[in-house]
């Protein structure tokens, strides 16, 4: 049944019962309802000249007798329907008892009256007893058609939220759907709310609003809400929904007022994001004492901070994609750059951007200078670089068996705090990154993708050093030494004779040092058949020169034509194609001059014969580490043996090598152990 | 802006493979194959932390990279 239907059948019962016509109008006096009879005794246009003598309806506030012609009583009763203007029930005529004849009287005096008196005996004539009675009736008529209209009024707030709730549910999983939309739709259910806004957390202490709806266009959004003042900063510290009613002369309400709102009544729900406060929703009106639906509130709050999570949760992956994407693309350059310099200019560059840093460096060991370290930086002055570079040098290359391969924060002496990224690839630290940072908690989101980098970076280099450094042969000579050495004696003898004079011939004639590496590679395999060693060496020079060595017919090349000289010099092989070679007669002549020198070095020997360790190291400046570690090579084991003997990693033996080479001003292990037997020294 | 937004990542590894380049935002969009606008935010923003130079205002203004300082000592020096 309609809320019309029913309304109008509570009428015509309430007709019935009571014995009168009922009629209900607006404020302008159009019927809301059809004219309810008792009996059918009067005319449709009687009653619309009862209600047209009706002084003023508006001004009744409560169910009452109007006389419209003294004497003939109506009653009036307002009802509150929930709109914006009440109706009124209109109820009537009666005719108080004791009273007809003088009304009678009276009606037929007045022009205003006569039209009534054919009807004066149809209307109920009633005891004053009766008329309290009808009085009462009447007012329950309108205090039940009153709750009719309440009730509806609820079915239909209760079907509008209904169906925005469904409409928000659909909608709040769009891109379109925003802040501003929700509040929109919640506004229009409250047609007491003037304006509605939403304030979000900037910092820990402060929200500013970014969401505001109202009729006046206030400049409200921008403006920064802090934590215990005002009414909703007092929210922030409760952490509780509040209201406040009648606060217009509350001095609170001062910045309101300057930016054109007059609330009279507000309200302010914090919206909680995993038991924080991380937004505030608030709303005003301009009614004293506004009624606030406390639950709507908090729905329309929890609504809010899905919402707000939502949107937080696809911001962050599209953020972790796009990172992805930058972190894909930074390590596939790293990977397949070819230059070890670059690789470090991405290491240095990506952590400034990624932190936005004062300054950063990296630390790092120089592939072709193995003795220095290097720097390359952003930002930092050099007398405190150099300072700096020596305390990170110290704290990543000195320290041996250490695992230095996390990042960590460090102090610096000026009070700067950087991120330290070692660059490490199976436990070798070949830098460190150094990115200047303001505070820890900047970058710990990003210290994942730092620790990435560190690794891709040593991967990088890793391979880089793999790749330029020279393919050395080094250990296999060294085992067709040993071979010739333990089968061979003899042969041995004469090829250490050959090795011996081509350091001194070689550099007589201008050879480099590689071309002299490669002959005394050569001397060495020429003791063996080809097939023998020709899988197993890799340098390119060697294998050349061996190549030349057994199948060229013509020797133009030096090398081969100093190779073929030793050769001969030792009796080994005598080829006819060098017999008349300049060369030759070159390598007498200096050869008997070096024969000459030989003879010096017995004495010299003899002088230096029974040179103690501790003399030599003196003479040398060996440190007792590397004064170890020469000792090993002049017994003949190799990095890795050496390594295993005095319980290092190959690389610190590497580094000693290197050290000890340049203190005994040689280029490889052979002369170096020459140098050293020279100098008179043997190891126990 | 996204700390290490792919752009930003793009056009920093752009400058390190062309270390000589000197180029203006239009330019740069062209190079790069993006709009001026999305780009100049970019390349401010690695004027700011030092990786590029800008000479010059405006739409003529020119970016170069800066190659970082180069400071090298002896391994030893390290361990006195």
């Amino acid at each position: 049944m309609g809320l019309n239907k029913a309304v109008q059948n509570l009428q015509n019962g309430y007709a019935h019962l009571l014995g009168m016509m009922i009629l209900m109008v607006d404020e302008n006096r159009c019927s809301q309802t059809e004219v309810s009879y008792p009996k059918r005794l009067f005319e449709d246009a009687l009653f619309k000249q009862i209600v047209d003598l009706i002084p003023n309806p508006s001004k009744i506030k409560n169910t009452v007798f109007v006389e419209i012609i003294p004497g003939l009583k109506t009653l009036i009763a307002p009802v509150e329907t929930g709109l914006s203007k009440p109706f009124y029930l209109i109820g009537g005529v009666l005719v108080e008892e004791g009273t007809v004849e003088v009304v009678k009287k009276y009606l037929l005096e007045h022009s205003e009256g006569v039209h009534f008196v054919g009807y004066l005996e149809m209307f109920p004539i009633v005891s004053k007893e009766e008329k309290e009675e009808i009085l009462s009736a009447f007012q329950q008529l309108s205090e039940s058609i009153q709750s009719i209209y309440q009730s509806q009024q609820h079915v239909d707030v209760y079907q509008r939220k209904t169906s925005k709730t469904e409409w928000v549910a659909e909608q709040i999983s769009n891109e379109s759907f925003n802040l501003d939309l929700l509040l929109h739709q919640f506004k229009e259910l409250r047609s007491e709310l003037d304006f509605i806004g939403v304030a979000l957390q900037k910092e820990h202490e402060k929200y500013v609003i970014l969401h505001f709806l109202d009729s006046r266009n206030a400049p409200i959004k921008g403006k920064e809400i802090t934590i215990g003042e005002g009414f909703f900063g007092q929210v922030i510290v409760t952490e509780e929904y509040s209201h406040w009613t009648n606060i217009q002369e509350d001095p609170r309400l001062l910045p309101y007022k300057e930016n054109g709102l007059f609330p009279r009544s507000l309200y302010c729900q914090p919206i909680k994001i995993g038991g924080q406060t991380k937004a505030l929703l608030f709303g005003g009106s301009e009614k004293e004492e506004a009624h606030f639906d406390v639950t709507d509130i908090r729905h329309l709050a929890s609504l809010i901070g899905i919402f707000l999570n939502q949107q937080t949760m696809r911001d962050s992956f599209q953020n972790h994609l796009l990172q992805l994407s930058a972190f894909n693309e930074i390590f596939s350059a790293m990977t397949n750059v070819q230059n070890m310099k670059r690789v470090l200019y991405i290491l240095i560059d990506m952590g400034m951007n990624l932190l936005s840093g004062t300054f950063a460096c990296v630390l790092y060991k120089d592939v072709q200078e193995e003795c220095k370290l290097s720097i390359l930086s952003r930002g930092m002055k050099n007398d405190f670089l150099a300072y700096y570079g020596r305390d990170l040098g110290k704290r990543y290359f000195a320290a041996e068996n250490v695992n230095m391969t996390k990042g960590v924060f460090h102090q610096l002496d000026n009070g700067s705090l950087v991120y330290e990224m070692p660059i490490t690839f199976r436990s070798q630290v070949f830098g460190v990154l150094s990115i200047g940072v303001r505070n820890e908690e900047e970058v710990t989101p990003y210290i994942p993708f730092l620790s990435s980098m560190g690794i891709v970076g040593g991967i990088s280099i890793s391979l880089l050093e793999k790749e330029q450094a020279p393919q050395s042969d080094e250990k296999i000579i060294h085992v067709f030494t040993k071979l010739l050495e333990k089968q061979q004696p003899a042969k041995y003898e004469l090829s250490q004779q050959a090795i011996d004079l081509v350091s001194g011939f070689g550099q007589h004639i201008g050879l480099t040092s590689q071309q002299i590496h490669t002959i005394k590679n050569a001397i060495v395999l020429s003791f063996y058949e080809e097939e023998i060693w020709q899988d197993s060496i890799v340098e390119k020079e060697t294998q050349e020169l061996m190549a030349q060595f057994y199948h060229t017919n013509e020797v133009e090349h030096v090398s081969l034509k100093v190779l073929f000289i030793l050769l001969h010099h030792i009796g080994v092989k005598l080829d006819p194609r060098i017999k008349d070679d300049p060369l030759l007669h070159k390598f007498e002549e200096w050869e008997s001059r070096n024969y000459m020198v030989e003879m010096v070095i017995p004495l010299e020997e003899q002088v230096a014969a029974g040179l103690e360790e501790e003399e030599i190291k003196k003479k040398l400046n060996l440190s007792n580490r590397e004064m170890e570690v020469l000792a090993q090579v002049l017994n003949g084991l190799n990095n890795r043996e050496i390594a295993q003997s005095l319980f290092i990693s190959d690389h610190t033996v590497k580094n000693h090598m290197t050290n000890i080479l340049q203190k005994l001003g040689v280029t490889d292990r052979a002369q170096a152990i020459a140098k050293v037997y020279q100098m008179g020294y043997s190891p126990k | 802006m996204l700390q290490l937004n792919p752009l930003k990542v793009e056009c920093t590894l752009f400058f390190e493979e062309n270390p000589y380049t000197f180029e203006t935002v239009e330019g740069l969009a062209s190079r790069l194959g993006r709009r001026t606008t999305e780009l100049a935010q970019i390349l401010e923003h690695l004027v700011t932390v030092s990786i590029l130079e800008k000479i010059g205002d405006g739409e003529q203004a020119i970016y170069r990279y800066l190659q970082p300082d180069t400071f090298q000592f002896q391994r030893e020096a390290i361990w006195d």
